[in-house]
Order: C-alpha cells, then structure tokens, then sequence
C-alpha cells in the first residue's frame, strides 16, 4: 500500500535506487576479478583448512570495522589521503569489494571443491587435455560462480557501515539506499524509509533473479 | 584398432592420502584389448581404485603402469593423452554435464576434434543402440538414475574404446535395460574391446561372454578365476 503512494517515489528515490544498483554493481565485479581465480585455484591446490576457516570468518567481518580501516587510510592525512577517495563513490566500491571478497571465495570455492574433482576425473577418463578440463570444469561450476556472485551482491545493497564512513551519504552524489533508509529514520520519515527498504528488498530479489536466469540455464542437477 | 592395448599393473601400491591406509597393495595384474573380465568383492577391497589405475586416471602411490610396453606415468602429457583417448571409464555413480543428453554424449569426440558430421553419425549411432532416442534432447538434469547410468555408458562406448572400464554398470539399470546393455556389450567384446566391469552381479556380466574372473579382497587380489 505503502509502494503505491507515489509521494515517495519521487525521482530522488530513482536516483537513490540506480546510484545504489551502479555501486554494489561495480563492487561485485571488481570483487569477482580476483575472488573466481582464487577460489579456482584454492579447488585445484587444495589449501589447507585454516586458510578455509579464515575465509569463513571473513564472511562476517564487521562493515564498521572495514569502514573504520578504509577511513584512516583515505582521509586527507591517511596514507592514501592523496588519491582523494573519500566521500566518493568509487570508495564505497573499493569498500564494498573488499567486504565482498571473503563471501564471493567462500561459497564459489565450496562449490567448485565439491565438484571440480569429479569433472576433473571425467574429463581425463573422457581423454580431455589440461585446457579442456580447466573449461569444462568452469563451465560445469557456473551456478556455483552464479550463487555466490548474488551473495555478494546482495550483501553489497544491503551494506551501511561502510557506505555511510567512505561515502558520507552525500546527497546527489554517495547517497544510497541503505544511507538513505538510516538518513529518513534519523529524522523522523519513518513511511519513506520503509518504502526505500522495500524497495531495496523488491530490486534485491529482482536482480538474484535475472542473474540466476542468465547464469544457470542447464545447471547441474 | 591397430595392434590392440594391453595395460599391465606392476606391483602397485596406491594411498589415497600420505597418512591413510593402503588401498591397493602389490596388485599385478594385466589388462587387454579382445578379453572380458569381471572385477568382485567387498565394499572396500578396492576395486574402484584399480579400476581407476587402469583406467589411467589415478596415478599410483608406487609401481608402474605399462600401456604397450611404454611406462605411462613417465610418458609426456601429449603421449598419455593419447592412449587415455583409447580407453574408457564409467563410474559407479554417473556424472552428468549440463545441457542434453546428446551434448553429454557428443562431449567425448568434439574433444578430439572429430569433425561434425562424423560425430552426428557415431552419436546417432551409440543413442539407437542404447534406446537413447526418446530423451535424446532431453536435460541432462532430469534424468532418472539408470537412463543417466546409460547415458555415460554412451558417451564412453561412442568414443570406441579399445578397452572400456565400467563399474557397476547395472546398478540403477531396470531388466529391460540391462538386456540392451548386455547386447552392446556382447558386441563389442566380439568385435574385440576388451571389457572391464566391477559387479555384484555377476550373474548378468557372465552374460557378456566372460574370460576372467578377478575377487579382490582388502586391496589385494585373493582369486583369479579363468573361464574360458
């Protein structure tokens, strides 16, 4: 009822909502360029378990923390102060990733361990080359990848530590979601910040589900 | 065919981890093209693991696999690739890729760069004889276990192994489709493949025309038995 009154979809709100799916977006690309690689090559070299076990903890890595960490280092006195990345989006993306990170390794790499093995197998039985195994074991570990790349998403739109200490949520230009549903509450706007939640819940959703239909089609039974 | 493939274990000892038990210890035994033989015993006693030595996709934890009197395990990756390319090996528990029943079965020869035509024939061929026709476009996920059990079956038989490893082939198999595999079989084992097959039936690989019967026991083989 709250979504239909169009008082709070105003375009701010469209602004909000596109900023958002841009940064977590961008976040959960950089993330993938070096977490797929790692987690492929932790399957292969079979790491030991702590460096499992670290990844896992990692999961649940406080934003307030990382978000402290990212401000020392990009304020104007930080040892990066003079990249100037604070309060801009691109450090709520740097941010983002990093958190990320940890989600994107874990999940695609309990996937491919579980399966990379019995591919692997095949495909030599099957009188594959090396490059021809390493293929086909990326392609038959794609909904894996596909999973653990809506985590991290997900867990991207719905971050507000780090958003609020590296972007500042300065309106028109840092200000997301998140941000914005703490912003609304702290003055009193309770219908706005609900219906930004929803709607933050509704495009979550909405884009696990594109992604999945893109990533998986024929997915492993 | 060429001269036919014999894969002959020497002495082999294989470990799955460096702490774990023995799995195989000191098999000798010898594998060839044109002779059909039955692997028996307990779960456990390791017939999977010399399946998968013989096969040539594990590689022993000590002793040597000689493939036509070549040491496999030294051989270069081009070499093993090679004579990889002319055996087979089913597992007990088959795996599927995404995509169709047909793509599954196409797989094996597009990796050989087998040209098109001559892979939609063998495919043809390989999904009539195994009664593969009617879910040939089919989801390799909506398979049931025994049309999946045939259907690695096919991809293994389409690539015309000179000997062909099959564990427990019949396990999820209903009788009307066992009598279609003992027939492609029996095929096969007279136009010479050499055929390999852990069972606990026995019963039905007798009907393949067995040569051998080999009974494993704690990684070790406690019986030879020679039919014919």
């Amino acid at each position: 009822m709250i979504l239909g009154e169009s008082m709070y979809l105003d375009s701010e709100v469209i602004d909000i909502a596109l900023r958002t799916i841009y940064i977590s977006g961008s976040a959960t690309l950089l993330a993938s360029l070096w977490s797929i690689p790692i987690s492929y090559t932790m399957a292969m070299r079979k790491p030991r378990s702590s460096v499992e076990a670290i990844f896992e903890a990692l999961v649940g890595l406080p934003t307030v923390l990382l978000g402290l960490l990212l401000y020392y280092l990009f304020n104007s006195s930080g040892p990066l102060g003079f990249l100037q990345l604070l309060y801009t989006p691109t450090a709520m993306i740097i941010g983002e990733a990093i958190l990320i990170t940890p989600i994107l390794i874990s999940v695609s790499y309990r996937y491919t361990k579980t399966y990379s093995k019995q591919i692997s197998e095949l495909a030599i039985s099957l009188g594959a080359t090396r490059i021809q195994t390493q293929v086909l074991i990326i392609r038959e570990t794609s909904a894996g990848l596909t999973a653990s790349i809506i985590m991290g998403f997900s867990r991207a739109m719905g971050e507000l530590g780090i958003a609020l200490m590296v972007g500042g949520n300065l309106k028109d230009y840092t200000r997301v979601m998140t941000t914005a549903i703490a912003f609304d509450v702290s003055r009193g706007e309770f219908e706005r910040g609900l219906v930004l939640g929803l709607l933050l819940l509704l495009i979550m959703i909405l884009i696990a589900i594109a992604i999945k239909s893109l990533g998986v089609v024929g997915a492993r039974g | 065919m060429g001269d036919g493939l014999r894969i002959y274990l020497r002495d082999i000892w294989f470990k799955y981890d460096a702490k774990g038990e023995w799995a195989l210890r000191g098999i000798t035994i010898y594998f060839n093209s044109g002779e059909a033989t039955i692997i028996k015993g307990h779960n456990g006693s390791g017939k999977t693991t010399l399946m998968k030595i013989s096969s040539l996709i594990y590689r022993p934890t000590r002793g040597s696999v000689i493939i036509n009197d070549h040491d496999f395990w030294n051989l270069s990756d081009r070499d093993k690739i090679s004579f990889r390319r002319r055996v087979a090996f089913v597992h007990d528990k088959p795996i599927m890729l995404r995509g169709s029943v047909r793509r599954n079965i196409e797989y094996s020869l597009l990796i050989r760069g087998i040209e098109e035509e001559e892979v939609r024939k063998r495919c043809d061929e390989v999904i009539e004889e195994l009664g593969l026709k009617t879910i040939e476009n089919r989801s390799s996920n909506r398979l049931s276990a025994g049309q999946a059990q045939l259907v690695a079956i096919a991809r293994a038989l389409v690539t015309e192994p000179e000997i062909i490893f099959l564990d427990e082939p019949f396990a999820y198999l209903d009788n009307e489709k066992r009598k279609i595999l003992v027939r492609a079989l029996r095929g096969r084992r007279e136009e010479g493949v050499g055929i390999v097959i852990v069972s606990h039936e026995p019963e039905i690989a007798l009907q393949i025309g067995i040569d051998r019967v080999i009974t494993m026991e704690n990684g070790e083989i406690s019986n030879i038995s020679f039919l014919r």
